[in-house]
């Protein structure tokens, strides 16, 4: 069960998740959902983690199918990610994989420009 | 209450109400059958009883002519013989009745019958002696005794009314008309006796006495006509021409032969027309009495036979009942009730569990085929669940059985793994500590310290994402390729070179994974480092100084051509370097709170006096006490280096 809202922006899918923890129970819900989406002809999609306050690496390992499915065809974009989970993509370097934006719509503008 | 006893009760109410409305009903048919086989009985002797009434009334005038003329009565002897006969007929009538008091009759009656035979003999031997005297004494005695006789038949006659009565208002009809003719009969007895010439009283004042018993006959004639009119006219028609007769013929003779007595008209041809017309009336009051019998015998013989038909009807019906009282008992106990209690034992016995086939019999009402199909489905669904709850446990025995396999197997890949795990040791200048608590049988985490040279010691630790199985076993395989990775180490190739043609090589169909690569050399008294997705190890300096360090690096399996950056950092006698992974902070107590890297440190800081020993046990206590159920959610793995 993983709580998120979805709005279609033009060409952008934007999903927002509503958890506070994105970890190992949550984890495959959340790489089906970016995988299913992805597979639905997704190619432009922001995914904000504005409200996640802690993601272990299960979760990291989610967002990384969801860019291995992409295979460089598209992009897979996170925003708002900040405090630990800001941390760990650091850590492990995720801003070479993930384009990173403070916000949803420095995301999208920057995606449309 | 059952059903059982319910039906029991009631088909008893029923049969008990039946048989109270039946039997009276039989029985009183039966009563009436009897009763008008008796009248038809009772009225022959009834007639007889008459019959002999009118011919000692008969006698009695030919004896009272034979004493006023001297000549012997024609009549006489059959008069007597038709008496004695008809008294002694209805006196064995009698003495076969049923009837107590119709049988006390007999008795007298055949007393009067012998003692009218009894003197008819000794007056016969009278009168062969040729006594003149004698003879009319005889006469006398004759008289008396007729006119006796004839007073206790009369008598037997009004007790017979009394007891049996007149049984409906045919026979009461006929009855009035039998009085009437005997009243006729005494009337025309009267005129014979009068009229006759040479009379005991004279002439004149027989006439008198004609004329009067002329005047009563006329009232008993209009009398019995008017009832005759108003009065069941189809009984009393029989008696109308004895009426008519008197009225029309034999009142007018007599009239003219009185007259003709006075001196008005020819004498002789007045008495020879009236004693013509005496013998017709006597004629006709036997004919009458014949025919007032046939009546009351024909009415009485319908009466009876309605009676029989009536009888027989109820008879017929009270079959009819006992048979359908007897049919709907054999319905009701046999394709109902019986039926109804076997479903009953049968329901009960599938509750018990006991399935055994339902005995179907043919049953006459198609509800209860339906109770039957009902029960069978249910027997059917019930064997059915039996069947599936066998299948289950069989399901079960399996499941357990697989797991135990499964179990066995996944302990055995935990043995493999924790031997590739070395034991906390020395290995060239560098002493290991170690901390590992796997948070299932197998383990993602895993690590390893081996000697490269004579100078050099390599350190690895991994985390692969998740834990169990599968984690393991990826985590194994990373295990191996760590290993090469470090036994990769060249003089033209450093350990980040060896790392980036490990995750070149690391296959794609496998999870990513973080590792930290350490290779201590003691020659330089220096380390170098390649970071790749793990946690930044701490640095404990000989004087205390604890310090983060690291710049982080993506993880194993994530990019294809990844560039991993190596730092080099000093590391002399006294100092340690702690390498864990994300399990040792990113433990939640139960309320939610994480362990957090914070605290790590600053657990790390306040102990950074301890022995390495010490230091291994106030965080093993720290954080697995963080989690009260003593299970920490991730692999907590520790290895210390310290140079010595």
């Amino acid at each position: 069960m993983l709580n998120y809202s979805e709005t279609q922006d033009d060409m952008i899918l934007v999903l927002e998740i509503a958890e506070q923890r994105l970890e190992a129970s949550n984890a495959p819900d959340l790489r089906d959902l970016l995988v299913g989406r992805i597979e639905n002809g997704s190619d432009q999609i922001v995914l904000d983690l504005r409200q996640v306050t802690f993601m272990d690496s299960s979760a990291l390992g989610a967002l990384i199918g969801g860019v291995k499915k992409m295979r460089g065809l598209g992009t897979l974009a996170l925003s708002g990610a900040n405090g630990p989970v800001l941390q760990l993509l650091k850590l492990t370097r995720m801003d070479k994989v993930f384009p990173l934006y403070p916000s949803i719509s420095d995301a999208v503008a920057e995606m449309k420009g | 209450m059952n059903i059982r006893n319910t039906l029991a009760v009631l088909f008893m109410a029923f049969g008990l109400t039946l048989a109270a409305l039946l039997v009276p009903q039989v029985l009183e048919s039966n009563r009436t059958y009897t009763s008008t086989n008796d009248q038809i009985v009772v009225d022959q002797a009834r007639n007889d009883v008459f019959e002999a009434v009118l011919a000692l009334r008969k006698g009695r005038t030919a004896l009272t002519l034979l004493a006023m003329r001297g000549e012997a009565g024609i009549g006489l002897r059959d008069d007597l013989a038709a008496a004695v006969m008809f008294l002694n007929r209805a006196a064995q009538t009698f003495a076969m009745s049923e009837n107590a008091v119709l049988r006390q009759l007999s008795d007298p009656l055949a007393q009067q019958a012998d003692r009218l035979s009894d003197n008819a003999v000794d007056f016969a031997n009278i009168t062969a002696l040729g006594d003149a005297e004698a003879i009319a004494a005889a006469l006398v005695m004759q008289q008396q005794l007729f006119v006796e006789v004839q007073h206790e038949t009369l008598l037997v006659r009004q007790q017979i009314l009394q007891e049996v009565g007149i049984p409906d208002t045919v026979m009461g009809a006929l009855q009035m008309m039998r009085n009437y003719i005997l009243s006729v009969s005494n009337a025309l007895n009267d005129d014979l006796v009068l009229a006759a010439p040479n009379g005991p009283d004279g002439n004149r004042i027989g006439l008198r006495q004609v004329q009067s018993s002329v005047d009563r006959m006329t009232t008993i004639n209009q009398f019995y006509s008017d009832i005759a009119s108003a009065y069941r006219p189809d009984t009393i028609m029989v008696a109308l021409d004895l009426a008519a007769y008197l009225d029309s013929t034999y009142l007018p003779t007599l009239n003219n032969y009185v007259a003709a007595v006075s001196g008005n008209g020819n004498l002789t041809a007045a008495q020879r027309d009236w004693a013509t017309t005496v013998n017709d009336a006597d004629l006709l009051v036997n004919q009458t009495t014949a025919r007032l019998f046939a009546m009351s015998q024909a009415h009485l013989t319908s009466e009876r036979e309605e009676a029989r038909r009536m009888l027989n009807m109820m008879l017929i019906l009270t079959a009819f009942v006992v048979v359908m009282f007897g049919l709907s008992l054999y319905l009701v106990t046999q394709h109902i009730v019986r039926p109804l209690t076997y479903v009953q034992l049968k329901i009960n016995d599938i509750a018990a569990g006991h399935l055994d086939p339902i005995i179907r019999k043919k049953l006459l009402l198609r509800d209860l085929d339906t109770v039957f199909d009902a029960l069978r489905a249910l027997r059917i669904s019930s064997r059915r669940r039996e069947m599936l709850t066998a299948d289950r446990l069989a399901l079960n025995e399996h499941i357990v059985e697989a797991h135990g396999i499964l179990r066995s197997e996944v302990d055995a890949a935990a043995k493999v793994q924790l031997s590739l795990l070395p034991r906390p040791e020395r290995v060239g200048h560098i002493r290991f500590s170690s901390l590992f608590q796997p948070s299932s049988v197998v383990a993602g985490d895993t690590y390893d310290f081996i000697n490269l040279s004579d100078t050099r010691v390599g350190l690895f630790q991994i985390d692969v994402a998740g834990h169990g199985a599968a984690a393991g076993l990826v985590s194994m395989a990373a295990h191996i390729s760590a290993r090469r990775a470090l036994r990769g180490i060249k003089p033209d190739i450093n350990l980040a070179q060896s790392v980036q043609t490990m995750n070149a090589h690391w296959s794609p169909e496998l999870t990513y994974f973080t590792a930290l690569f350490v290779e201590f050399d003691a020659t330089s008294r220096v380390a170098r480092l390649v970071q790749a997705g793990h946690p930044h190890p701490v640095l404990m300096r000989k004087d205390g100084k604890v310090l983060r360090i690291g710049q982080g690096g993506l993880p194993i399996g994530v990019v294809d051509g990844a560039v991993f950056d190596m730092i080099e950092f000093d590391f002399d006698y006294g100092d340690r370097l702690l390498v864990f992974s994300d399990g040792i902070y990113e433990n939640f107590n139960s309320e939610g709170e994480i362990y957090s890297e914070e605290r790590l440190v600053q657990l790390l800081q306040d102990n950074a006096s301890c022995s390495t020993a010490d230091l291994v046990e106030v965080i093993k206590s720290s954080v697995v006490s963080w989690n009260k159920a003593g299970v920490p959610s991730d692999d907590v793995s520790l290895v210390i280096a310290e140079r010595i």
